[in-house]
């Protein structure tokens, strides 16, 4: 079988060369009629031709004409009937293009039949057989046999070049027939296959081959009756591989065969496996992550969710029947909104859209989702589907609301704490600071941001601040408390406690400090004012009891010489004696009631009387005083210079400073110096908070070397004069010191004294006297 | 028991405890000279002149505290600069109406000064006086 010609001589398009070869022969022949010296090699030649048809040697044909022509070529060089000769070789030549010709057409014409469709051609073999099969009567049973097989070699000719594995079994499941194909895929040779039980390749699928053929076919064998199956293939070496296999029967006059085209599935099935194993870890991670998957078609306008789309969606799976509407119903309206314009602008910028939604299930908390979608576009780039995800972000959200929350409280705090607080960087630069700190610092927020506290630290207490911040930066503490002083945008000096705490970033790292100042300078000023009040507590409380004393030691040694006296007149008889003694009882009495009334004056000035302080013009007061005494001055030839501007005014109660001067004048008149005429230099000039009034005469003078601690005490005198009382001054003293001033004195013995009295300057803005009419309009609300 | 004492001095600024003084002094002993001044400054300056002088010199002084231009201290200062008037052995009482008690604890840390009497000067007072200046 295997020396059979690939030649059919029964095509059609076979017969048709066959004679388009005997034209060509005849016309030779004729020619060869007209040279009798080349018809024996032209005959051949034509008989090569036509052996050539049925001959299965290829070639032969070649070397034939070869020799024929050789051989006409000779008689052409060797003959003298040149004509002829030439003649014969011209024919020579036309056979042989004859020849090629048809070659070239037999060979055409044999790829076309091999281009041709193998099942429409299967088919009309089995048609052919049928046909032979109704002319049975013309045919006999050579014929019929002759028939088979060169249909039988044209079928397995078709089965060899089919690219699936063929395998053709009886109805018993033996194997008749196998291709190249199977061979290479179950390892077999033909040899050893051929007889052998379907069962071998298959050992599953067909372990019994009838029972699957009935099964399939159920005795109702038809010809477009073909079944797909999938079984599992065995090859030579005990490899198993899965086929599919597609069985059909084939039906001749003797028996049914089944031809069973077989296909290694093994990519496919592995492709599958992988396809199963991706979209089963795929499900295992949206399952984990709560990843819900949905798709919205824009055409078709249906939605699909996965599982846990519904969960999140609040439904079970498959529940709802409108999804769209469902949607509407339970998104917030405000991110419903949202949600549309975002789609549209993802669909008009050609990128993915995104976007939160909060979701309002009834009896359930609110829930936000996170939506993620992906557009598919079509040729004109048109978004015909959209691919997404959907995460519940619900707790995500609580935890970044729940630290919005507290930072929104922290910077309120920040914002509105008593304390100062600053944010500072790790060059010291403020980078925020709030209100309280701006305020005691004295600069706007803008200011300081600009600034390093650095800058703006007292220099002493620099070193002690920057030591304990580089202990930070070194990690060896986390936060720090010291007192430390500031410079106000003023000049002024800030009294601070200040607390710095390290702020680590994610990484641990540190990223800033948060200063807080508490701004200690008010209490500090009111520590001062305290030691000063103490202070003054306890010099009032030391001249109260000095004063106590006075007031003892003066009345008693009136009283005493009271008493002794009149235990005198008790005793004395003589009448001059007694006028004597009623005369110094009636001085001692006198000056009995002259203390009584020096201490009704001293009780008389109280301290501390603020409210009772006015402002007071110093000139025109000092004038009026003056106008007052002027007999008094004039009398004692006194000469005086004054220098008071008029803008001078001071803050005192007045019936005290009329007191104060008029004790200074008189002062300095009683104790004017015996060898010269009194000359007073009134000055006044204004010293920031005060007025200093300078009071300076050129009298006796004090010594002050053995006075200066008793100058302004009481009864202290200092002068051999009668009517020196030791009081003035006292209560010159004591006046000035309620009036929060101050009196202090220089002099030399004979030269004259300088009385350097300190008032409070009622023009400066810190001592101003406000009127409480907003107390008043307090209880009238 | 001697009931004289030839020169005795008083420094006081008030007159009639001067008068009353010499009056009980008068009941209470014989005393020839009763030197008389009004402040520190003014016996100091006299009784340095008397000493120099070679003049009697008082055997007692009554000496006032509160006084104008020089005060009793002071005039203790004074006094017990002088070696001469020191070397004298004069008896210093010290009469004040003042009862403060720091006044009282300075006039313990004054050698020169005998005690302290609390005006008015009573008999009582110049009895003891008179037998500390026999015990001598």
């Amino acid at each position: 079988m295997n020396t059979v010609n690939d030649h059919n001589i029964l095509s059609r398009p076979n017969v048709i060369w066959i004679i388009v070869a005997a034209v060509t022969m005849v016309i030779l022949f004729v020619i060869n009629l007209y040279a009798p010296m080349s018809v024996a090699i032209g005959s051949v030649y034509c008989v090569v031709i036509l052996y050539s048809w049925f001959m299965p040697w290829k070639h032969l044909e070649i070397y034939v004409a070869s020799v024929c022509s050789v051989l006409a070529i000779t008689a052409f060089v060797f003959t003298e009937e040149a004509p002829q000769t030439l003649l014969s070789g011209i024919n020579v030549l036309m056979g042989l293009i004859a020849f090629w010709v048809s070659t070239s057409l037999v060979t055409i014409a044999k790829r076309g039949y091999r281009a041709l469709d193998y099942e429409k051609l299967f088919h009309e073999q089995q048609l052919k057989i049928h046909t032979l099969e109704l002319n049975e009567k013309r045919s006999t049973h050579d014929f019929r046999q002759n028939i088979m097989e060169k249909g039988n070699s044209r079928f397995q000719a078709l089965l060899e070049s089919a690219p699936d594995s063929m395998v053709i079994v009886t109805d018993q499941g033996k194997i008749q027939f196998i291709n190249a194909q199977a061979e290479t895929i179950f390892g077999y040779s033909r040899e050893e296959l051929i007889g052998r039980g379907i069962n071998l390749l298959f050992p599953d699928g067909f372990s019994d081959f009838r029972s699957v053929i009935s099964t399939e076919y159920g005795g109702h064998t038809n010809l477009n009756n073909r079944s797909v199956m999938e079984y599992e293939g065995l090859r030579k070496n005990g490899q198993v591989f899965p086929t599919e296999l597609s069985l059909c029967p084939l039906i001749t006059e003797e028996d049914i065969l089944y031809s069973l085209a077989i296909r290694n599935i093994s990519e496919r099935k592995e492709a599958e496996t992988n396809y199963h194993r991706i979209s089963e870890r795929l499900s295992i991670a949206t399952n984990a992550g709560k990843i819900g998957i949905w798709e919205y078609n824009f055409e078709s306008k249906s939605i699909y969710w996965d599982a846990i789309t519904y969960q999140h969606f609040g439904l079970v799976e498959g529940q709802g029947d409108d999804l769209d509407t469902y949607c509407k119903s339970v998104v917030h309206p405000e991110d419903l909104f949202h949600v549309f314009r975002e789609m549209k602008l993802a669909i008009k910028e050609a990128r993915d859209a995104r976007f939160e939604v909060r979701l309002i299930l009834p009896d359930q908390p609110i829930r936000f989702l996170m939506i993620t979608g992906i557009f598919e576009r079509n040729g004109t780039n048109r978004a015909v589907r959209m691919t997404g995800t959907c995460l519940d972000i619900t707790e995500l959200k609580i935890a970044q609301m729940g630290l919005q929350r507290r930072e929104e409280s922290f910077m309120g705090a920040f914002a509105n704490s008593a304390i100062g607080m600053a944010l500072v960087d790790l060059n010291g630069q403020f980078m925020k600071v709030n209100n309280s700190m701006c305020e005691s610092l004295g600069y706007t927020s803008a200011e300081l941001i600009g600034l390093t506290f650095q800058e703006i630290t007292y220099p002493d207490d620099l070193n002690k601040d920057l030591k304990l911040l580089d202990e930070t930066l070194r990690n060896q503490r986390d936060s720090y408390q010291i007192d430390k002083r500031y410079f106000h945008k003023n000049g002024n000096v800030v009294a601070v406690i200040l607390t710095v705490t390290a702020v680590k970033d994610i990484y641990g790292e540190l990223s800033h400090f948060i200063s807080q100042i508490i701004d200690i300078t008010p209490r500090i000023e009111a520590d001062k004012k305290m030691v000063l009040l103490v202070e003054v507590t306890k010099g009032q409380n030391e001249s109260l009891m000095n004063f106590a004393h006075i007031v003892s030691h003066n009345l008693r040694s009136h009283t005493t010489n009271l008493s002794m006296l009149t235990n005198f007149l008790q005793k004395e008889e003589d009448v001059a004696e007694r006028e004597h003694i009623t005369n110094m009882l009636l001085n001692a009495s006198e000056s009995l009631s002259e203390t009584v009334q020096h201490l009704n004056d001293v009780v008389q000035v109280k301290f501390n009387i603020l409210e009772e302080q006015k402002s007071v013009n110093l000139l025109l007061t000092m004038n009026m005083v003056e106008r007052n005494i002027n007999a008094f001055l004039n009398e004692n030839k006194v000469e005086y210079r004054m220098d008071i501007p008029e803008s001078h005014h001071v803050s005192v109660v007045p019936a005290y400073l009329d007191s104060i001067l008029l004790n200074l004048y008189t002062n300095a008149i009683k104790y004017k110096s015996p060898y010269r005429d009194l000359i007073l230099d009134i000055c006044s000039q204004e010293s920031n908070e005060e007025i200093i009034l300078k009071f300076r005469d050129n009298g006796q003078g004090i010594d002050l070397n053995r006075h200066r601690g008793s100058i302004f005490g009481m009864y202290k005198t200092f002068h051999k004069q009668e009517h020196a009382k030791g009081i003035g001054l006292y209560i010159t003293k004591n006046q000035i010191e309620a009036m929060q001033g101050s009196i202090d004195v220089i002099s030399e013995v004979n030269v004259g004294s300088t009385f350097i009295l300190k008032f409070k300057n009622s023009n400066h803005p810190n001592n101003i006297i406000h009127e409480p009419k907003d107390s008043h309009q307090l209880y009238h609300r | 028991m001697n009931r004289k004492i030839p020169t005795s001095c008083i420094i006081d600024n008030d007159p009639i405890f001067i008068y009353g003084t010499r009056r009980m002094m008068k009941e209470s002993f014989l005393c020839e000279t009763i030197l008389e001044y009004h402040n520190g400054q003014e016996a100091i300056d006299d009784l340095i002149r008397r000493q120099d002088n070679g003049e009697e010199m008082p055997s007692v002084i009554f000496l006032d505290l509160d006084m104008p231009i020089m005060n009793g201290w002071d005039f203790l200062d004074q006094f017990m600069k002088y070696e001469q008037l020191m070397r004298l052995n004069i008896f210093i009482y010290i009469t004040s109406s003042s009862i403060d008690p720091r006044e009282l604890e300075k006039v313990n840390s004054y050698k020169a000064v005998s005690k302290y009497i609390l005006k008015p000067v009573t008999p009582q007072d110049l009895e003891l006086i008179l037998e500390a200046l026999n015990m001598v």
